[in-house]
C-alpha cells in the first residue's frame, strides 16, 4: 500500500520537532553557561551544533520530497513551505546559541559582571518565545503564535535598556571593556533568536490562516483580537 | 446490528403461519369436495337406477296386454300417468317398432323412439341405460330399459326414467356447505395464527431485546423464562451465558481498576508507546514530570506535545533495535531535563513486546524525579571537593611564608610580613575547621544542646555590636530593631544563637556595598520568635536561592572567599536554627538585596 501523503506530513513533524527540541535544548543550556558561568555546559552546546545542522538538511530533503512526489495542495503546501523556512530558522537559533555557548565560554573566566537580573529576565523571556513558539507550530495554535510575536517588542525593550547599562558600565570601568563587549556579543545574538522565534511564529500564521502576514501583523493582531502591547 | 424496528416481526410470523393453515385447509376442504362429490353422485345414480329397476320391472306384466294391443291405448295411457305421478317418474311404453304406446307425462303421439341407447338394448333383449338431456323435457335424465317378452319373443319395452337435477341440487348444497366450512375453517386458522404467532413470538422478541441490551453492555439485564419450553431454555442459556460475561467483564473491571490505582498512585512516571511512538498508556505521574497539563489519550503520538531530544533519541534506539532475544530485555537508563521545570528525571527505557493478534512492538518508559537525590549527590562530592580545597589554600600560604621565613638570607621587613601572612591563614584554617566541627557537633547531637532561657533580642544586639566596626570599616550602615526589654523569650544555647546572628549579619554586610543598609529586627509573633536580617546587597540569583545553605556553596566561584568567608557561615546558620527547632528562609531579588528570617519555637510562659 502506498503511504499517504499525511504519514509524510507526520513523519515531518516528528523531525522538525526534534529539531526544535534541539534548539531549545542547546539555548537552554548555552544561557545556563553564561548566566552560571558553566565552561564545559558552553562547550557541550558548540559541539552539539553539528547534529542540527545534519537534521537542517534532512529536514530540507525530505520537504522537496514531499513537493514533488505528493504535490500537497492548500494547508499541506502551506506546511510543507512553512517548515521549509521554519527549517533554516532554526539552524540558524541553533547556530546563535552556539554563538551565546562560545561568549560564556569566555566569559566564566573573567570576574562577573554586574548585569545578572537583566540578563536571567531577558534570556527567561526568549526561551519562552522560542517554546511558545514551537508550541505554537506542534499544535499549529495561531493566538500563541501571535502572542509570541507579540512578545518580541518586550524582548526588543529589554536589549535596548541591557545595551544602555553595558554602555554605562563601560564608561565607569574602561578597563572591562573587552568583557563587556563579550556580553553585548551575546546579548545581540540573543535578540536575534527572538526574531526568529517571531519569524517561526509568523509561518505558523501563514500556515494556519493561509495568509501572509510576516510585516502585517498589526493588522492581523486587531483581527484576532489580540492585545496590542502599549 | 440494532435496528431501530422490533427483532420479531409479529405480523409477518402470523401471515406466515396463517398462511400455512390456509394452504392445509384448502387441501383438505377440496379433497373431501372432489371425493364427497364423487361419493355423492355414485350413491344417487345407484339410488335412481335400482328405483328405475323396480318400476320398470312392475311395469312389465302390466304393459303386456297394452303391447299385446299393439295400439295405443287411453286407458292404460291415462293409467301409466298416475303410476308416473306416484312413482314421480316418468314411464314409458314402447313397441318393438319403436313406436310409444303411452307415457306418463307427455300425450302421445310421441316421436319414434327406436334410435335411443337404452330402448335399442332393451329390444335386443337386454336391459338398457343412458343418461343424457332429454329431448321431451330438456333435462338431464337417467334412462333405463327392460326389454317386454311374449313367448319367447321381445314385443317391446318399458322405460322408466328420472331426472338427475335433483342430484345437481344436492351436490350444489354439499358445495356450498363446504365452502362455508372451509371460510370457517380459514377464520379460525387465523386467529390460530395469531395466537400462536404471539405467544411464539413475544418471548421471542423480549430475549432478542434483551440480548440487544446485554450486547451494548448492560450485563445486569437477565431474560424472564416464558412460553413454550423451547425459547425458556433458550432465556435459559442466555441468562447464564449473561452471568459468565458479567463476572467475567467484572474481574476484568476489578484488575483493570487495580492496575489504574497502582499507576495512578505511583510517584514514577510511566509510559507506554507503541512503535510508532503512540502512547498505550500513561499515569498522571508520568505526565506531572513531563509537565504535560494531563495524561495523553491511548493512540496520541507522543512527539505531537513533546519536545524532549534526550528521551526521543533513546527511545528510537530501543525501539529501532531487532527483536529482542530472549534472556534479559536491554534497559538504557539516563538521567534527562525535560524542557521547562528544570527537574532532573532518572529515565529507563524497555523494549516491549504485546502479544495480540501480531506480535507488536513497544517501549515502556519509566520515569522518576531525581532532582533532590541528584542535588544530594552534587552536595556531597561538591563538599569533599570544596573541603580540600578550601583547606588546601590557606595550608598552601601558609607553607610558602615557612620556606621564605626558612631562608637565612631573609630581612626583618619581609620575615614580619610573611609571619604575619602565616599567621592569618592559620586563623582562618583555625575558623574553618572550628565551622567545621561545630557543624559536624550540631549534626551529629542537636539533642544535648544546650538550653537555658534567653533572649533572642539581646543575642541580637550582642551580635550587631560585635559586628558594628566591621560595617563602619566597610561602609554600611547596620541598624538593629530589636525590644529593650530583654525577656527570655526562647530556650537555648545563648553563644550558638550568638553565632548564629553574626554569621547572618556577617554576610549580610560582606555582599552590602559601600552605601548601602542592613537592618536587623526581633519580634514575637504568637508562638513564634523571628528574626529578620535585610540588606541592600547583590542579593542571590533565583536559581541559587536553594542552595546558599550548603556548605561551601558559593553562587559565583570567587565571590566570598576573597573578602574571608568560610564559606559555612549560612550553613551553620541552618543548623543552628533547625537544632533549636526552628528554621531558616531566605527571599531575595537579584540587584536590590535579600532577607533571611530565622523562626524559633516562642518559651511557653509557664
Amino acid at each position: 500500500m502506498k503511504p499517504l501523503i499525511e504519514d509524510d506530513l507526520a513523519a515531518l513533524t516528528r523531525q522538525v520537532m526534534h529539531m526544535g527540541g534541539l534548539v531549545e535544548q542547546a539555548l537552554d543550556r548555552s544561557l545556563k553557561a553564561l548566566l552560571e558561568r558553566d565552561r564545559a555546559l558552553a562547550r557541550e552546546v558548540i559541539d552539539g551544533d553539528a547534529v542540527i545542522d545534519r537534521l537542517e538538511n534532512e529536514i530540507e530533503e525530505r520537504c522537496l520530497d514531499v513537493l514533488a512526489l505528493r504535490q500537497p495542495v492548500a494547508r499541506d503546501l502551506r506546511y510543507v513551505t512553512g517548515i521549509l523556512k521554519i527549517d533554516s530558522d532554526l539552524e540558524r537559533m541553533a547556530d546563535l546559541a552556539g554563538n551565546i555557548a562560545e561568549r560564556a565560554e569566555i566569559l566564566a573566566e573573567v570576574p562577573p559582571l554586574p548585569f545578572r537580573p537583566d540578563v536571567t529576565r531577558m534570556a527567561a523571556l526568549v526561551k519562552r518565545m522560542v517554546r511558545d513558539g514551537l508550541d505554537s507550530l506542534q499544535r499549529l495554535d495561531a493566538q500563541l503564535a501571535f502572542r509570541t510575536w507579540q512578545a518580541d517588542q518586550e524582548a526588543d525593550r529589554l536589549y535596548r535598556e541591557l545595551i544602555g547599562q553595558a554602555i554605562q558600565f563601560m564608561r565607569e570601568h574602561p578597563e572591562r571593556l573587552g568583557d563587556v563587549m563579550h556580553l553585548v556579543g551575546a546579548l545581540r545574538n540573543l535578540e536575534r533568536l527572538a526574531d526568529h522565534a517571531t519569524n517561526i511564529a509568523e509561518d505558523v500564521i501563514f500556515v494556519v490562516q493561509g495568509r501572509i502576514v510576516r510585516h502585517h501583523m498589526r493588522e492581523f493582531g486587531a483581527e484576532v483580537g489580540g492585545v496590542r502591547p502599549g | 446490528v440494532t435496528g431501530a424496528g422490533p427483532i420479531v416481526n409479529l405480523d409477518r410470523l402470523s401471515l406466515r403461519l396463517f398462511a400455512s393453515f390456509a394452504g392445509l385447509i384448502l387441501v383438505i376442504v377440496a379433497a373431501v369436495a372432489l371425493w364427497g362429490e364423487i361419493r355423492v353422485r355414485r350413491f344417487y345414480a345407484h339410488e335412481v337406477e335400482r328405483r328405475l329397476e323396480v318400476a320398470a320391472a312392475l311395469l312389465i306384466e302390466r304393459s303386456e296386454s297394452a303391447l299385446a294391443h299393439a295400439g295405443p291405448d287411453p286407458a292404460f295411457d291415462a293409467h301409466l300417468g298416475q303410476l308416473g305421478r306416484l312413482t314421480r317418474l316418468r314411464l314409458t311404453v314402447i313397441r318393438d317398432d319403436g313406436v310409444v304406446l303411452a307415457d306418463s307425462e307427455s300425450p302421445l303421439p310421441i316421436a319414434n323412439h327406436a334410435d335411443r341407447p337404452e330402448v335399442r338394448l332393451a329390444l335386443g333383449g337386454q336391459p338398457g341405460t343412458d343418461q343424457r338431456r332429454s329431448s321431451t323435457t330438456g333435462q338431464r335424465t337417467h334412462y333405463l330399459a327392460l326389454p317386454v317378452r311374449s313367448a319367447g319373443r321381445v314385443i317391446g319395452c318399458v322405460r322408466a326414467s328420472a331426472p338427475l337435477d335433483d342430484m345437481e341440487g344436492a351436490l350444489a348444497e354439499l358445495r356450498t356447505s363446504l365452502v362455508l366450512v372451509g371460510a370457517l375453517a380459514l377464520g379460525a386458522g387465523l386467529l390460530l395464527a395469531g395466537l400462536l404467532a404471539r405467544r411464539l413470538a413475544s418471548p421471542l422478541e423480549n430475549m432478542a431485546r434483551e440480548a440487544e441490551a446485554l450486547g451494548e453492555g448492560d450485563l445486569a439485564r437477565r431474560v424472564a423464562p416464558r412460553g413454550p419450553v423451547e425459547t425458556r431454555a433458550l432465556a435459559r442459556a442466555l441468562n447464564t451465558m449473561a452471568a459468565r460475561l458479567q463476572q467475567r467483564v467484572e474481574s476484568e473491571r476489578t484488575a483493570r481498576g487495580e492496575l489504574e490505582a497502582i499507576l495512578g498512585g505511583m510517584a514514577e512516571g510511566v509510559v507506554a508507546l507503541d512503535a510508532a511512538e503512540q502512547v498505550l498508556l500513561m499515569n498522571a505521574a508520568a505526565a506531572r514530570l513531563l509537565g504535560l497539563e494531563e495524561p495523553l489519550a491511548a493512540g496520541s503520538p507522543l512527539w505531537r506535545v513533546l519536545r524532549f531530544p534526550e528521551l526521543e533519541r533513546e527511545l528510537r534506539a530501543v525501539l529501532a533495535r531487532p527483536e529482542a532475544g530472549p534472556g534479559t530485555p536491554d534497559v538504557r537508563s539516563f538521567d534527562a531535563t525535560p524542557q521547562g521545570n528544570g527537574r532532573t528525571l532518572a529515565i529507563s527505557i524497555a523494549p516491549l513486546s504485546i502479544e495480540g493478534l501480531e506480535t507488536r512492538r513497544g517501549a515502556v518508559v519509566l520515569l522518576s524525579d531525581v532532582t533532590t537525590t541528584r542535588r544530594l549527590d552534587q552536595m556531597r562530592s561538591d563538599f569533599v571537593a570544596n573541603v580540600s580545597h578550601e583547606l588546601r589554600t590557606p595550608l598552601t600560604a601558609i607553607m610558602g611564608a615557612l620556606e621564605i621565613l626558612a631562608e637565612p638570607s631573609t630581612d626583618e621587613a619581609t620575615e614580619a610580613r610573611f609571619v604575619e601572612i602565616a599567621a592569618r591563614n592559620a586563623a582562618r584554617l583555625k575558623a574553618i575547621v572550628n565551622d567545621l566541627l561545630d557543624l559536624s557537633s550540631l549534626e551529629a547531637q542537636s539533642e544535648s544542646l544546650a538550653r537555658a532561657p534567653l533572649s533572642t533580642s539581646a543575642a541580637l544586639r550582642n551580635a550587631a555590636a560585635a559586628l558594628a566596626g566591621a560595617a563602619q570599616k566597610k561602609g554600611v550602615q547596620l541598624e538593629v530593631e530589636a525590644p529593650r526589654s530583654s525577656r527570655a523569650d526562647v530556650l537555648g544555647d545563648e553563644s550558638r544563637l550568638e553565632q548564629c546572628f553574626t554569621n547572618l549579619l556577617a554576610n549580610a554586610i560582606q555582599y552590602t556595598p559601600a552605601g548601602g543598609r542592613v537592618t536587623a529586627r526581633a519580634r514575637s509573633l504568637e508562638d513564634e520568635v523571628e528574626v529578620v536580617v535585610e540588606d541592600t546587597g547583590i542579593g542571590i540569583p533565583a536559581t541559587a536561592l536553594p542552595r546558599v545553605f550548603e556548605r561551601f556553596y558559593r553562587v559565583d566561584r570567587g565571590r566570598g572567599r576573597d573578602t574571608g568567608g568560610t564559606g559555612l557561615g549560612l550553613a551553620l546558620v541552618k543548623h543552628i536554627a533547625l537544632a533549636h527547632g526552628g528554621r531558616v528562609d531566605v527571599a531575595s531579588e537579584e540587584g536590590h538585596g535579600s532577607v533571611f528570617t530565622v523562626r524559633l519555637p516562642r518559651r511557653s510562659e509557664a
